[in-house]
């Protein structure tokens, strides 16, 4: 009998591309172009999705401000509240609001300017008060609000009612095609599974996995592992990848696992070559993530592409129960990883060139769950870092936090959104180089809003 | 996977090592809605295709060597994986005398006896060109169907 264990499968299947060459006329790419030594007007977009829900209520806290002071947030939270001591204190003008106390490094970087808050932002159809929302009218709220699949399927494809098919990040670097041509790779890369955000009309994402723990390399990537020392199971492989018999789903798989095989053979040798110093907390997955997103920049040139997007899935946050200990140590990862992520853009000299923001797809009840946590509600406050933000300050509106408040969904502290995901996407997508007339493309109800740039980019 | 393995006899169960390679332990997923979501949008179509969320180039890599692992790589033509798990190639051996008696037998019990000819063909080529035994022309044959996208779709 043979007992094969995980560790057995992924040293197969880690087993490097120089090794398993049988299968690299199945690479689309061919020769790598030769690029010159910089690149003008690197720009590169990573997006941290935080699944599950982060409970931006304890991540940032009025403390004193003009509009609240720490009591009333007190009141609402119940036996979730934060102590006041603990918050680390943050100026936005002459309030002053409290990060989650396990957040010191990006308490920071947002005192550096180098990182800001956009309060309350969610998914919108448009512009929508309580007495709206009441309404039940779906032409102008959201479909399936509190949802996992839905919420997270609409903030990735900016699409809040309707099946979309593709993401704005994917539809921004479809727009971006010329500042890549001649990439041998795609601009769109994600660490671990991507829902609609990284997918295009024409644009497909590479899975770009951080190493296993263990095991040799500066990528999880997998390539083809040679069967049998014959040829042919590689030359059967190759024919029934051309094969045609109409079936658009059969084409679809083939030129994934083209595509797969490709991207493997591409960067693992590249990345060989590829040294961030920077450290990079240890346990952190999160960090891996960004490490190897920090280590696929660093190979930027010899990839041929000046524009690149990055998709990082972080959770769960999704903290119906044990809240406070569960947000604790992800907020603590988070705040840890992204420090040392922006150390190593800084190292490779494009600080200024990468903008890293934070999505989720809804925020959490102020009121508790009854069972130590919070519930699924809708609009949130995110954060955006890097060298081109106007950080050290809010942006958007922060909401009341009375419940039954004209910004509460339903006397749970279940904030509406007085941002829209397009609006913050279009801000982001502009910086990118995308064309204000061209927003809409990536953007569908962007018009229905009075501001398509928030202002938090230089 | 499951698939793959009951169609030789085998069982799946939380015992079975591989039900977690891919990191989609049959009976342990992460949320209640399972590993992917029924609407998702196939790329490249417009068609929908829940499965393909979680086929991400990557992960298509990773289910090709997984099918190696399981079906191309041993000296026997009886594998056991874990408890309950067995499977057994050994009844298609002596039809690999034949490729095309073979293939016509994996094409009944994998895909239902209706594969389309082009792909016969080109299965039966490659088991044809394989001179290294019985027992490896049944596991190419079974390697080629089980890591084809026709394969994937129709199951």
């Amino acid at each position: 009998m043979i007992i094969r264990t995980r560790r057995d499968f992924l040293r197969d299947t880690v087993r490097t591309a120089g090794a398993l060459g049988a299968l690299s006329m199945l690479s689309r790419f061919g020769q790598m172009n030769a690029f010159a030594a910089s690149q003008p007007g690197y720009q590169a977009l990573i997006c941290i999705f935080l699944s599950g829900g982060n409970d931006g209520h304890n991540t940032v806290i009025p403390i004193s401000t003009a509009q609240q002071n720490y009591s009333l947030y007190a009141k609402g939270r119940q036996g979730l509240a934060l102590a006041q001591s603990t918050l680390l204190p943050i100026n936005n003008g002459n309030d002053v609001y409290g990060l989650h106390p396990s957040m010191p490094e990006m308490q920071t970087l947002y005192s550096k300017g180098t990182m800001a808050i956009l309060a309350n932002v969610g998914n919108l159809v448009q512009p929508i008060n309580r007495d709206g929302y009441n309404s039940n009218n779906l032409a102008i709220v959201p479909g399936q609000l509190f949802s996992h699949s839905d919420q997270a399927n609409q903030w990735q494809s900016a699409i809040p009612n309707g099946i979309a098919s593709n993401g704005w990040g994917g539809r921004i670097a479809d727009l971006m095609q010329s500042k890549n041509a001649g990439a041998v790779f795609p601009p769109i890369t994600n660490s671990a599974d991507c829902g609609l955000f990284c997918t295009g009309q024409h644009t497909f994402p590479a899975t770009v996995p951080p190493p296993i723990s263990g095991f040799p390399g500066a990528t999880g990537m997998a390539t083809i592992t040679g069967v049998q020392n014959s040829t042919s199971p590689t030359a059967g492989m190759q024919q029934l990848l051309k094969f045609d018999n109409g079936l658009q789903l059969v084409q679809a798989g083939n030129g994934i696992v083209e595509r797969g095989n490709s991207y493997a053979q591409t960067l693992t040798g590249l990345l060989q070559s590829s040294n961030i110093t920077t450290a990079f907390p240890a346990a952190n997955p999160l960090a891996a993530q960004l490490l190897t997103v920090a280590n696929v920049m660093s190979v930027r040139t010899q990839l041929g592409l000046t524009r690149q997007i990055f998709f990082c899935d972080f959770g769960s946050f999704d903290t119906h129960g044990s809240q406070l200990e569960t947000q604790q140590a992800l907020l603590q990862q988070l705040s840890q990883a992204v420090m040392a992520f922006y150390g190593a853009t800084q190292e490779l000299g494009i600080a200024s060139s990468v903008t890293t923001f934070t999505a989720s797809e809804f925020g959490r009840t102020l009121n508790p769950s009854g069972t130590d946590g919070s519930d699924h509600a809708w609009g949130n406050h995110h954060f955006i870092l890097g060298g081109g933000v106007e950080g050290g300050k809010f942006y958007g509106t922060f909401p009341s936090l009375v419940l039954g408040s004209e910004n509460d969904a339903n006397n749970r502290g279940t904030l509406i959104p007085t941002t829209a995901i397009s609006q913050y996407g279009a801000t982001l997508a502009q910086w990118f180089g995308v064309s204000n007339a061209n927003l809409p493309i990536v953007f569908p109800n962007i018009g229905n809003f009075g501001s398509s740039n928030l202002g938090f980019l230089a | 996977m499951a698939g793959m393995v009951r169609a030789f006899g085998g069982l799946m169960t939380n015992q079975n090592y591989f039900s977690t390679d891919m990191e989609q332990d049959v009976f342990t997923p992460a949320s209640v809605f399972n590993y992917y979501e029924p609407d998702y949008g196939v790329p490249g179509t417009t068609l929908m295709g829940g499965e393909f969320q979680i086929f991400s180039p990557n992960n298509a890599i990773l289910r090709t060597n997984e099918v190696s692992n399981l079906f191309s790589q041993w000296g026997s033509s009886v594998q056991t994986y874990g408890p309950g798990t067995t499977i057994d190639l050994t009844l298609f051996l002596p039809l690999a005398a034949n490729p095309t008696t073979l293939v016509d037998a994996l094409d009944l019990t994998l895909t239902h006896g209706v594969m389309p000819a082009a792909m016969k063909t080109a299965i039966v080529n490659a088991v044809a060109a394989n001179t290294d035994g019985n027992l490896r022309q049944v596991q190419l044959g079974c390697y080629l169907i089980l890591t084809s996208n026709y394969y994937n779709v129709w199951h």
